[in-house]
């Protein structure tokens, strides 16, 4: 009888522990992923069809919120090449998924802060293979999950999820995401255009344990539809380090300071 | 002036214990005109060298200005931007040779008016270049999504506004009864009472980028005025009083925006040259709109006028104008393609531009073009109408 009492504990909480809904999987990954701020430091390379590269360093600070209105805001700065140097964007995310990202660019070339619209049509970041919409990311309730079941990619076994987007007029038709069980990673995302093609892969390699979180620091976006891609490979990451408040104000982006806070 | 570098120089000495970049870039601008002599109605270079200095609390920025003008005849060595800024968690202090934008609006100026401007090739230069950094004293106090700036202008320069040549924007053809009268050009001391200052208090509320606005200062461009008893023709600076305000909000892939500005009295130039003063206003209202990826449009409706009006003034009472700017960008934002329309409602005359920016190099930007102007000869535009160009820009970051 205690054989079997120590055999059910085992069968049925293991079964507990492991989630078994795309949703849940994705609130595995996120509760993972979950930090109060980020301060990372990328070089991206932009390789054309041609296999003609430039690169282009970010620094990217973000503050999760979570309480309140405000989900998260981000802030992403160029420093790297000069023509560039010291554009940013901020983007403040709400969570309350019917509510547009309210989104500030800053073009140090005009010493002026453009508002840009919340809402885009898929436009690309400053050349790379992201859109607006990737940088500012998406929170759990702006997707319905699915899953698909497990797939094996080079030898490991992977959760293959489904996210069909609930807004009505979506960058994407639907994402195809895989995601490393009991890290709590994603892997690799497909993104499908509106007329359900698959436009463009993320594929992200060399996963490191990060002050006890698990993170890939390179990813790969492959346009497969422009035949571009963006390789991201971040080469410094902090997390839970104070922020300010006032780095992701407009104040800040006006003021040009916004080239020093990496120092 | 001198006593200014010399404090900037010991404040950026301070600053230099800390880390410093240096960075400049060099830039051409060529345009000569499509009639039959291709005269060139733009050829200049420019090289800025740029030192920006910081530590915890402070920041550094000079800006060494290198230009050679053949249409002005101008070899220039200037000190364009010299400021030191001084930042703690919820302020800043800034002196120095600065920028100031206050404004919202592309290819005109309703708000963005406390730096006076370089108009030597009309509205064909870039903006950065157009607007001429002057010694402001400016304070910032930020709280949440608001702040509050206020500065001081101790530094009194005048706009460059050609007023003959190829680019000339007014003449005044003056009565010949006033044919010998002497021109002298008044220009305000620096001291305490030609101080300009000024106000803004942006906030965020609502999803809407708000600001207020209020400044009073002497004007950037001169108003002539006649001294019978010694027979003088005066270019005067009158004091005005501005209050302005603008916005920005997005809806859906739409962004709104506007600016506004009301002078309390403004002084204009009359025929006779005799005194004539009169409230202003300026506004414009416009948006920016992605039609389709990567191609955006953005118009404007822009309209100023005299509101107690007398023929007298030189001015037009009423100035409407429509401006459109279509850009497209491809190849992963290495070629732009772009087309402006500048549109006067009231003399339907207009500037229109073609242009094809070209980032195919990291740190080389290569912007090929022309414009064509188009109207009556007196009209706001058409006094450029023989000024038809082909140009070629080129400008290499280092």
């Amino acid at each position: 009888m205690r054989v079997l009492r120590i055999f059910t504990i085992l069968v049925f909480g293991f079964a507990i522990a492991i989630p078994q809904t795309g949703r849940e999987i994705m609130e595995k990954v996120d509760k993972q992923n979950k930090y109060k701020t980020l301060k990372a430091k990328s070089m991206m390379i932009l390789i054309n069809k041609r296999g003609q590269k430039r690169e282009r360093t970010v620094v990217r600070f973000e503050k999760d919120y979570k309480q309140g209105e405000v989900d998260k805001k981000t802030l992403v700065v160029f420093k790297y090449p000069k023509d560039v140097r010291g554009t940013a964007l901020l983007i403040w995310s709400y969570n309350d998924p019917s509510k547009d990202d309210d989104r500030w660019l800053y073009l140090p070339a005009l010493k002026r802060v453009r508002r840009i619209a919340g809402k885009s049509k898929s436009e690309y970041f400053m050349g790379t293979d992201f859109s607006y919409d990737d940088l500012s990311g998406r929170s759990l309730d702006e997707d319905k999950f699915e899953l698909m079941g497990k797939e094996t990619i080079d030898g490991v076994e992977y959760f293959k999820i489904e996210a069909i987007p609930l807004e009505k007029e979506p960058t994407y038709s639907k994402r195809i995401v895989w995601v490393l069980p009991e890290k709590w990673v994603v892997k690799r995302v497909d993104y499908f255009d509106k007329n359900g093609n698959l436009l463009k892969r993320m594929l992200c390699d060399s996963l490191k344990n990060v002050n006890g979180r698990w993170v890939f620091t390179r990813l790969q976006m492959n346009n497969f539809q422009k035949k571009h891609k963006t390789v991201i490979e971040i080469t410094d990451i902090n997390y839970d380090k104070p922020l300010d408040d006032n780095v992701f104000t407009v104040s800040m982006l006006e003021s040009g300071r916004i080239i020093l806070l990496e120092k | 002036m001198k006593k200014l570098i010399l404090i900037l120089i010991i404040a950026v000495n301070l600053v230099l214990p800390a880390e410093y970049t240096m960075s400049g870039v060099l830039k051409s601008f060529y345009a000569t005109e499509t009639g039959r002599d291709h005269e060139f109605l733009i050829e200049y270079n420019r090289f800025q060298l740029k030192t920006e200095a910081y530590s915890e609390n402070l920041h550094g920025l000079f800006v060494v200005d290198l230009l050679h003008d053949l249409i002005n005849h101008k070899e220039v060595i200037s000190l364009r931007e010299a400021w030191v800024e001084y930042f703690g968690s919820s302020f800043s202090i800034k002196l120095g040779r600065q920028h100031v934008v206050w404004g919202k609006v592309d290819g005109y100026f309703v708000n963005d008016i406390v730096n006076p401007l370089d108009l030597s090739y009309f509205l064909l230069q870039d903006f950065d270049d157009i607007r001429t950094p002057v010694n402001i004293l400016k304070g910032k106090i930020y709280k949440g999504n608001s702040s509050f700036e206020f500065i001081a202008i101790p530094e009194f320069k005048s706009s460059l506004i050609p007023t003959s040549g190829k680019w000339s924007i007014f003449s005044v053809q003056l009565p010949p009864m006033f044919q010998n009268f002497k021109i002298l050009d008044i220009v305000p001391e620096n001291n305490l009472n030609s101080v300009g200052v000024g106000g803004r208090f942006s906030a965020f509320l609502l999803g809407t980028d708000l600001s207020l606005i209020f400044l009073r200062k002497m004007e950037y461009t001169p108003v002539m005025r006649i001294n019978m008893a010694d027979s003088l023709i005066m270019k005067t600076y009158p004091w005005f009083t501005f209050y302005g305000l603008s916005f920005s909000r997005p809806l859906g892939t739409l962004v709104l925006r506007g600016e506004g500005g009301y002078y309390k009295q403004r002084y204009f130039t009359t025929v006779d040259l005799s005194p004539a003063k009169s409230p202003f206003y300026q506004f414009c209202i416009g948006f920016d709109y992605e039609l389709l990826t990567n191609f955006n449009i953005s118009m404007q409706y822009i309209e100023e006028g005299i509101t107690d009006y007398s023929p007298k003034i030189i001015q037009n009472e009423k100035r409407r104008i429509s401006t459109s700017f279509l850009n497209y960008k491809f190849a992963e934002e290495t070629i732009k393609p772009g087309v402006i329309l500048l549109y006067n409602l009231e003399d339907e005359s207009f500037m229109s531009g073609l242009n094809l920016e070209l980032d195919m190099v990291d740190n080389l930007n290569i912007v090929v073009g022309g414009f064509i102007f188009n109207g009556e000869r007196d009209s706001f535009f058409g006094k450029f109408d023989s000024n038809d160009n082909v140009f070629l820009k080129v400008k290499y970051y280092f």
